[in-house]
Order: structure tokens, then C-alpha cells, then sequence
């Protein structure tokens, strides 16, 4: 072989050594996990497939697509809904399957971004945000009702409540869109970027935003009723129980707020960042960090185990009957069940 | 353990972005002047080696040599090597200038990537990594400019064509092979090791760059392509120059 050849193959290889540091298909998210209202099943969406898992042992039932497909990914939490389990992917496609098989019913390619939002699923109609700066509003056939386009990508699940649905922006924007038409009802700009969609109780909207702040509006015209400041920015959707509304902010703290006023009733630093809902169960509150921890704390605060898993836990703990699934980023386990002592039950796959 | 460069690439592109009048397209310019700025000493000095290089061909004794060994290629490169290293030079300078881009073109990639985040991790690594007071506010950071999304490959959309035109990379192929045949030194001795690299790498480098601008973030290629004219500028300007500085002496004997 000629010398120049050889040194051309000696560049290329290391320019391609350079470019491959680029090019690594690294997650871009974390899991998304859903479990079925009779806690029997799980619906994982992470990288090149969803998986359904039994609840109880973490067995794999059935995986979408069936054969491997690098093409596909997603991440965004399914939602089940009228016998059919909806989620999008991040090659801008919207599934509907069948959830006992995973039997594709309808899919939609006319999205041009990424759906890295959940979806929200009513008797009626099925509501995506998409990053292409589009909510797409189906029925369950799969008809594109209408859509509604916001100046900036949306990334959180919107929430419904009385025929209104609200959705929210990295625009900063929350919008209160009717449900059947789409029609702007009011907006509301939160002065901070809004990765997570809104909780609606009792006809208050609670949303944090990366001004780092928490904030409630009244939902039905839209006034902020209170703000109240937190250490970090705020990532994911609050949540309420017992009294309670509960968040964490990237700061790593977890905050017991009063609803009605805002006023703080406790703080927990946690130790990692929270990108996820903090989830009440059983009299208990359970949070998971960037720093693989999970941690259990008692209602007024006090933390009642503290579990390490030894790699970054984003998004939210969910519970199927009482166990606390936990998913996993940039490891070979994608989601692990613990139960309410903080012992592994199962993993997910189950070879890890 | 690239967050070293990443980190602070990131914060800087943000702050010009913030004082640019939130444009993000100006703000990977003149950050990519800036960087070229910096280093430039190390630019110049590799440029004037390269010439040196270029110059010692002309040595007598060089010629010497290429005569004595021309039968013997291992001997040839042994004592062409001892020329140089008398010489104070190294023969594979000239191709430096094109290789510290790399952890650079990296670390851009990278920063343009958290910067305008369009993953969960991406903004995750940018929220972890921004110490500006103010990046609350400016998220979404604005990716068009131009015709251009930055977090996209560029594609020019004519409306009387049924095609896409990828005007960057072609540019970022003509650019990067102007700057690769501006900074090697010309060889007449097909021998010459360091001017086999040299054209090895101008060759490679215009496709393995066309490439990257083909598939990655535009705004890669923006960096790329202000990186290249001012390299070719810089070579431009160091070609009217006269050489300041000699070859050392050779070794006494």
C-alpha cells in the first residue's frame, strides 16, 4: 500500500474518531412511564421502543415496533384512554396501539417536531403538544381536529379541566384553549421559560417556571392568585396530596406549599436536581434526583429512607399499587420498582 | 471532561447572544473572531514553520541528502528527520493549524447544542452549566437567522427549484480547502513527508467538513466558515510578509 494512502487512512480514521465523539446517540431524555388504573401494567417510553411490562414482576409483554427500528424514539410518558394507548416519538410520528398487543390502530406524520410532551387523553379527543410549536388535537380515530400554534416549542402535558384545555410554552405563555374549538380563552405570560405543563385542582392552575418561581392562576380567567420564589427553576408539574402542593426545583429542593396562599409549610433539600412530580402515596412522599437517589419523606418533611441507585433518576416516581417505579437515564436498567422500604423489587430489563 | 471548553463556550455564546441583540447567528461570529483571536500567536507561529520548512528544501545540504539516500527510503526519512530536528523545525507543523480546530469544532458543537436545547438533556446540561444571572430570562434562546434554523442542517428552500440547495456546506468545502492549500507549503519532492501529510489532509478535510455542515446544526457551520476566512486571511496576509525569523543553525559538528 502506497505511504499516501496509508496517510490518508490516518487522517480519515482520526477525523473520524473526532466526529464520532458528535455524533453518539446518547438518550435525550429520560424514561417515560405510565401505569394502567388496575396497577396490572406498565407502559415504558424509552429510546427505540415502548414496552409494556407486567407491574407486579417488571416481565417484558410486549414491545412497539417489533423489530428494532433506530428510526424510531421516544421518551414522553404514554396515556391511555377509550381502550387505546396514545404516544409520540421523536421522529415527529403520533401512535395509537392497541394496549393489550401493541397493535398499531393509527399513527400521524404531519408533526415537524419532536413530541417530548405526554399526551392528554379524554373521552373525546387526544391533546399533543408538539416541539414544532403545535398542540395537534385528535379524535380517537385519529382525525386531526384542530391544531394551535404557540410562538416557541411545547414540551409540557396539558391539562383539562370544564371544556377548557391549558397548555403552556418555553415562551414563557400559558394558554387556555376551548377544548372543542381550540379558541384562545385567555393567556397568561409567567415571566419564565415552561418545560411542564400545568396541575389543575379545584380550578387553580399550579405551574413552576425557570424564573424560579411557583406560581397559581385562577383558571378560569387566568389572574396569578399567588407567586411564590424557590431556590432553583422549576421543571416539573407540581403535584397535590394530602393538603399538600408539592415540587422540586433544580436546585434539588422539594417544597411542601400551602395551596390556597402559597406560604411554605417545609423544605427538603434533597441533594440533586428535580426535574420530575414528587408523588404521594400511602402517607408518604417520594422524589427521585439527578444524583440517583430516591428518597421517601414522611408528610410533614422528615425523610424517611434515602436510596441511592447509583445513576442520574430523571422525571417523575410513579406508583403501580405499592410499588414506586423509577426510571433510569444513560444505564443499561431503564426502570427499577421499589417498594415502600426503598428495596429493588424488580428491574427492568432483568438482566441488570 | 470536554465540559472544560464546553461550559465556558456556552456562557460566552449566551452572553454575546444577550448583548447582541438576542441573535444568535451574530453571536457564533463574533465569538469565532474571538476565538481566532486568541489564537492566533499559536496560528502564526506553525504558519512561519511551515514556510521554514518550505525554505529548508532549498538547503544544499537538503539536496544532499534527497541525492545520497534516494535509493534508500528508510535511510532517507532517518536523515531528513535529523535535517529538521537540526533545523529546530518539525515536519508535521503545518498540519497543526488544522487539528487544534478539532476539539474546538467539538466543544462548539456541543455548546450550540445545550445552548439552544432542543432535548430535556440538552437543556438539563444547559441549565447545570449557565452562571449568567440573566439565562432565565433569555430562554428560549432564538435559533433563526437568516434563512437559517441554527439548530438544523442548512437547507436554502428556492421557490423555483425542486431541490434544496446546502449553501453552507458548500461553502464550508470550497473555504476549507482554500485555508488547507493557503497554509501548506508547496514541495517539489514527492518524497517529502510532511507536504504527503499536508495534501492528504487538504484533500480530507474540505469532504470530512462538508460532511459535518451536511448533518449537524447549521450553526456549526457558521463557525466553521468565518473559522476558515479568517484563516485564509490570516495565510494570505503571512504570504506578504517576508520571514522574520531564520532557520536555527545547523548543529556544529
Amino acid at each position: 500500500m502506497k505511504k499516501n494512502t496509508l496517510l490518508n487512512l490516518a487522517v480519515l480514521s482520526l477525523l473520524s474518531l473526532a466526529l464520532s465523539a458528535c455524533g453518539t446517540v446518547a438518550p435525550l431524555s429520560w424514561p417515560g412511564i405510565h401505569v394502567d388504573e388496575a396497577n396490572s401494567r406498565v407502559y415504558v417510553a424509552y429510546q427505540n421502543n415502548i414496552t409494556a411490562l407486567n407491574s407486579q414482576s417488571g416481565a417484558s409483554v410486549w414491545a412497539f415496533p417489533t423489530e428494532r427500528d433506530n428510526g424510531f424514539t421516544a421518551f414522553a410518558e404514554p396515556a391511555l384512554g377509550d381502550g387505546q394507548l396514545f404516544f409520540g416519538g421523536y421522529n415527529h410520528n403520533f401512535y395509537a396501539v392497541t394496549p393489550a398487543n401493541g397493535a398499531l390502530e393509527w399513527s400521524f406524520d404531519g408533526a415537524e417536531g419532536q413530541f417530548i410532551a405526554s399526551p392528554l387523553v379524554d373521552g373525546e379527543r387526544i391533546y399533543a403538544s408538539n416541539a414544532d410549536h403545535n398542540l395537534y388535537t385528535f379524535d380517537h380515530a385519529g382525525v386531526l381536529l384542530w391544531t394551535f400554534t404557540t410562538t416557541h416549542p411545547q414540551w409540557g402535558k396539558p391539562a383539562l379541566g370544564d371544556g377548557v384545555v391549558y397548555i403552556s410554552s418555553l415562551n414563557h405563555f400559558l394558554y387556555a384553549l376551548d377544548a372543542e374549538s381550540g379558541q384562545v380563552l385567555w393567556t397568561l405570560d409567567t415571566g419564565g421559560t415552561l418545560a411542564a405543563g400545568p396541575l389543575l385542582h379545584e380550578g387553580v392552575l399550579y405551574i413552576g417556571s425557570f424564573n424560579s418561581e411557583v406560581l397559581a392562576v385562577d383558571a378560569a380567567g387566568g389572574e396569578v392568585l399567588w407567586r411564590v420564589p424557590t431556590d432553583g427553576w422549576v421543571w416539573g408539574t407540581p403535584a397535590m396530596y394530602e393538603g399538600q402542593l408539592l415540587l422540586g426545583d433544580l436546585s434539588g429542593f422539594l417544597y411542601s406549599l400551602d395551596p390556597a396562599s402559597g406560604a411554605q409549610n417545609w423544605t427538603l433539600e434533597t441533594g440533586g436536581s428535580i426535574t420530575g412530580t414528587p408523588l404521594g402515596l400511602n402517607d408518604s412522599i417520594y422524589v427521585i434526583n439527578e444524583a440517583g437517589r430516591v428518597i421517601s419523606a414522611s408528610l410533614d418533611g422528615a425523610i424517611q429512607w434515602n436510596q441511592d441507585f447509583g445513576t442520574e433518576l430523571y422525571g417523575s416516581a410513579v406508583a403501580a399499587g405499592d410499588l414506586i417505579l423509577v426510571g433510569q437515564h444513560n444505564n443499561t436498567t431503564t426502570v427499577i420498582a421499589v417498594n415502600e422500604s426503598g428495596s429493588r423489587v424488580w428491574a427492568f430489563p432483568s438482566n441488570n | 471532561m470536554l465540559d472544560i471548553i464546553i461550559v465556558p463556550f456556552t456562557n460566552v455564546l449566551v452572553f454575546l447572544y444577550d448583548i447582541l441583540g438576542q441573535n444568535f447567528g451574530l453571536a457564533i461570529i463574533v465569538f469565532t473572531v474571538l476565538i481566532k483571536l486568541l489564537t492566533y500567536p499559536l496560528s502564526v507561529s506553525q504558519l512561519k514553520s511551515a514556510r521554514m520548512t518550505q525554505e529548508l528544501q532549498n538547503d544544499p545540504r537538503w539536496k544532499q541528502i534527497q541525492t545520497k539516500y534516494k535509493d534508500n527510503r528508510e535511510k532517507l526519512a532517518q536523515e531528513q528527520m535529523k535535517f529538521y530536528q537540526e533545523k529546530g523545525i518539525s515536519p508535521f507543523s503545518s498540519c497543526l493549524p488544522m487539528l487544534i480546530q478539532f476539539p474546538l469544532l467539538i466543544a462548539m458543537y456541543w455548546s450550540i447544542q445545550r445552548s439552544l436545547a432542543a432535548t430535556p438533556i440538552a437543556l438539563l446540561d444547559f441549565a447545570r452549566g449557565i452562571a449568567l444571572p440573566n439565562a432565565a430570562e433569555l430562554l428560549p434562546l432564538n435559533s433563526s437567522f437568516l434563512w437559517m434554523d441554527l439548530s438544523q442542517p442548512e437547507r436554502l428552500h428556492l421557490a423555483w427549484l425542486p431541490f434544496a440547495i446546502p449553501v453552507l456546506t458548500i461553502i464550508v468545502v470550497v473555504t476549507t480547502w482554500l485555508q488547507s492549500k493557503m497554509m501548506t507549503p508547496a514541495s517539489t519532492n514527492p518524497n517529502d513527508q510532511s507536504a504527503q501529510m499536508a495534501r492528504s489532509m487538504s484533500l480530507t478535510m474540505p469532504l470530512m467538513m462538508g460532511y459535518i455542515s451536511m448533518v449537524f446544526p447549521s450553526g456549526l457551520s457558521i463557525y466553521y466558515v468565518i473559522s476558515n476566512v479568517f484563516g485564509i486571511a490570516q495565510a494570505w496576509l503571512m504570504r506578504r510578509q517576508p520571514l522574520s525569523t531564520t532557520p536555527a543553525a545547523p548543529a556544529n559538528k
